[in-house]
C-alpha cells in the first residue's frame, strides 16, 4: 500500500505502523515506554511549536513577553527589599541569577497541574506515549527561560560582572534542574488528574518553598542549623550554583548540590514510575 | 505465531471497570505496587468483560450496543488510547483511528498549521504531509482559508478539515466511531465515497455506528455488545435484527 519514495523519516514511519502492539492490563516497562517516547520525539517537537505559537498568537509585543516578565518581577522584588531596607550588593543582579531559575522551575510546576486535562481530547483520541504532554510542557517552560536569560545578562552587563570559574559547572545546574523539572510535571499532572487536591496544595509548597529557598537572601546568612535544613530542598543546590556564577562570594560549597543531584535522580525516577503506574486511572478520568 | 497470515485485531478476555462514586481512594500502596487495580470490590461497574473476538485482515466489523454499553471505550481500547483492567489486545498492523476528529486542532493557529500539526500527531512526517497539502486543502474545500484561524472556521468546515487530514493515513487497520454523524447530506456522501475507497484497497474496519445503512453498507459481520452479558458475533443483518429485536422488547 505504501510504495512512493520513503527517506529516513520513512522508515520510521513504515517500522512505526506495521509493528505489532499488544495492549493489556500489565502495564509495559518503563524501558519500552523510554523508547516509545523516543521514537515519537516529532511530535514532542510539534506540540512544543504549538505551545510557543500559541502563546504569542494574538499578541502584540509577542516574544517581548518573555523579557518583560521577568525583568517586571526582579523590579518588583527590588522595590519591595528597598522598603523594606533589607539589600545585598547588585541586589538586582543578587536577584535575578536566582529568580529566573526559579521561576521555571515554579511555572513547571504550576502548569503541571492542567496539562493532562487540557490535552484529554487528544490523549483519548490519539494513542502517543502520554508522557509526551508534560515532557512538551517542561520543554516550553524550558525555551521560555532560555529567552528570559537575557535580562540575566543585561543586568551583569550593567553592573560590568564577568561570570566566574563556577560558569562552567552552570550546564550541571541546568541538567539538575531539568531533571527536577520533568520528574515533578509527570508526578503532578498525573496525580492531580486521579486526587485534585494535588493542585491546591502544590500551588502551596510552591509558594513555601520560594521563601525556603536562598532567592531574595543568601543562604550565607542563614544560621548553619537553618542552612543545614534548607539545604535538604534540592532547589537550594541549583540556585546556589546559579547565583555563583555571577557573585562567588556567596557560595557555601557543594554539599547542597549534593543533595540537588541526588533528589534530581530520586524525583525524576520516581516520576516516571508513578506516571506509568496511574496512567489506567488517568486515561478512565480524562 | 504461526506463519500463516495473522488476524488484524484479536482481542482476548478484555474487560474495563470504571468506579461508580465520585471520590476514589488510591492507596500509596496501589501507587506503588504494580497490578493492584485488578483487584474487585464494591463501588465498581464493569461496562463489559470477558470480551473476545477477532477480526481477519480486510474485514469490515460494526459494532452495535446502547449507549453506554461501552462500544466507544472497546474501540478507545483497541485504539490504545485506554488501558483494559483485565485480557489483552492484539493488534496486527498500524492503526487509523478516527475517533474525535477536530481533537488537537488550535483556535489560535491557521489551518495551515494545523494541518502540520495534526499530521504529525497521527504520525506523519513533514515532508510527507508536505506531500499531501494540497490534496487535503482541496479535498475539504476550504483552500481559500489556508492561512486563517480555524477558531473562524465553521464546525463543518473544521470537520471537513480533520476528516480529509485523517483519511491521508496509510494504517492498514481503520477504527470509526460516529465520525460520519457529523456534516450535511453531501459531506456524509462525500465521507461514504472516501471509506469505500479504503475497504476497496484491501483495509480492515472496526465502525461503531447507530446508522445501520451504514452498518449494511460496510460491514459483513457485527459484534452486539450488550450491558453485562457477554457480546454476541454473527453476520451484520443478523445482528441488526437481534439489536432491534431487544430494543422493541423493553
Amino acid at each position: 500500500m505504501v510504495d512512493q519514495p520513503l527517506g529516513l523519516a520513512g522508515l520510521r514511519f513504515r517500522r512505526l505502523h506495521e509493528g505489532t502492539r499488544i495492549r493489556s492490563a500489565v502495564g509495559q516497562p518503563i524501558v519500552d515506554r523510554l523508547y516509545d517516547i523516543w521514537d515519537r520525539r516529532d511530535v514532542l517537537r510539534m506540540l512544543v511549536d504549538r505551545g510557543l505559537r500559541h502563546k504569542y498568537a494574538n499578541s502584540v509585543l509577542g516574544y517581548a513577553w518573555s523579557l518583560l516578565e521577568p525583568a517586571m518581577l526582579v523590579f518588583t522584588y527590588f522595590l519591595l527589599l528597598k522598603i523594606f531596607k533589607r539589600s545585598y550588593p547588585m541586589y538586582p543582579l543578587f536577584i535575578s541569577s536566582a529568580i529566573l531559575p526559579w521561576q521555571w522551575f515554579a511555572s513547571v510546576v504550576n502548569s503541571s497541574t492542567s496539562t493532562l486535562r487540557q490535552n484529554a481530547r487528544l490523549i483519548t483520541s490519539i494513542a502517543l506515549p502520554r508522557e509526551i504532554y508534560p515532557l512538551a510542557d517542561v520543554a516550553v517552560k524550558t525555551v521560555e527561560f532560555a529567552l528570559s536569560l537575557p535580562v540575566l545578562l543585561l543586568v551583569a552587563w550593567i553592573y560590568g560582572v564577568k561570570p566566574s570559574a563556577y560558569a562552567f559547572a552552570w550546564p550541571l545546574a541546568f541538567v539538575l534542574e531539568l531533571m527536577i523539572c520533568v520528574g515533578l510535571a509527570l508526578l503532578v499532572s498525573s496525580l492531580n488528574t486521579v486526587l485534585r487536591d494535588v493542585e491546591q496544595g502544590i500551588g502551596m509548597v510552591v509558594r513555601m518553598l520560594f521563601f525556603l529557598s536562598p532567592v531574595l537572601y543568601p543562604l550565607s546568612s542563614l544560621s548553619p542549623a537553618m542552612r543545614q535544613l534548607e539545604s535538604y530542598n534540592p532547589m537550594v543546590g541549583i540556585l546556589a550554583l546559579n547565583r555563583a556564577v555571577w557573585q562567588p562570594a556567596y557560595w557555601t560549597g557543594w554539599q547542597p548540590v549534593i543533595f540537588s543531584a541526588a533528589g534530581a535522580v530520586v524525583i525524576l525516577v520516581l516520576g516516571f514510575g508513578v506516571f506509568a503506574r496511574v496512567e489506567r486511572a488517568v486515561l478512565k478520568e480524562l | 505465531m504461526p506463519p500463516k497470515q495473522k488476524d488484524a485485531i484479536v482481542v482476548k478476555d478484555v474487560g474495563i471497570k470504571f468506579a461508580i462514586n465520585r471520590r476514589r481512594r488510591i492507596g500509596v500502596k496501589d501507587l506503588l505496587i504494580e497490578g493492584r487495580t485488578a483487584t474487585t470490590g464494591v463501588g465498581e461497574y464493569w461496562p463489559f468483560r470477558h470480551v473476545s473476538f477477532r477480526v481477519k485482515k480486510g474485514e469490515s466489523v460494526g459494532i452495535i450496543g446502547r449507549n453506554g454499553c461501552g462500544k466507544s471505550t472497546l474501540l478507545r481500547l483497541i485504539a490504545g488510547v485506554m488501558l483494559p483492567d483485565e485480557g489483552t489486545i492484539q493488534v496486527n498492523g498500524g492503526v487509523g483511528a478516527m475517533i474525535e476528529l477536530s481533537a488537537g486542532f488550535v483556535g489560535d493557529l491557521t489551518a495551515r498549521e494545523n494541518v502540520y500539526l495534526i499530521s504529525s500527531l497521527h504520525g506523519f512526517s513533514r515532508t510527507q504531509t508536505d506531500e499531501r497539502f494540497e490534496e487535503i486543502m482541496n479535498w475539504a474545500g476550504v483552500n481559500r482559508f489556508v492561512d486563517t484561524p480555524v477558531m473562524h472556521f465553521s464546525s463543518g468546515m473544521r470537520a471537513r478539515l480533520a476528516f480529509s487530514i485523517v483519511t491521508r493515513m496509510e494504517e492498514p487497520i481503520l477504527l470509526v466511531d460516529e465520525v460520519l454523524a457529523v456534516g450535511d447530506k453531501a459531506f456524509r456522501k462525500k465521507c461514504g465515497v472516501v471509506i469505500d475507497g479504503m475497504l476497496g484497497e484491501g483495509r480492515t474496519m472496526l465502525l461503531v455506528s447507530h446508522n445501520e445503512n451504514d452498518l449494511r453498507r460496510w460491514c459483513q459481520r457485527g459484534i452486539y455488545l450488550r450491558r453485562e452479558q457477554p457480546p454476541v458475533e454473527g453476520p451484520i443483518e443478523e445482528i441488526i435484527d437481534l439489536y432491534y429485536a431487544d430494543d422493541d422488547a423493553t
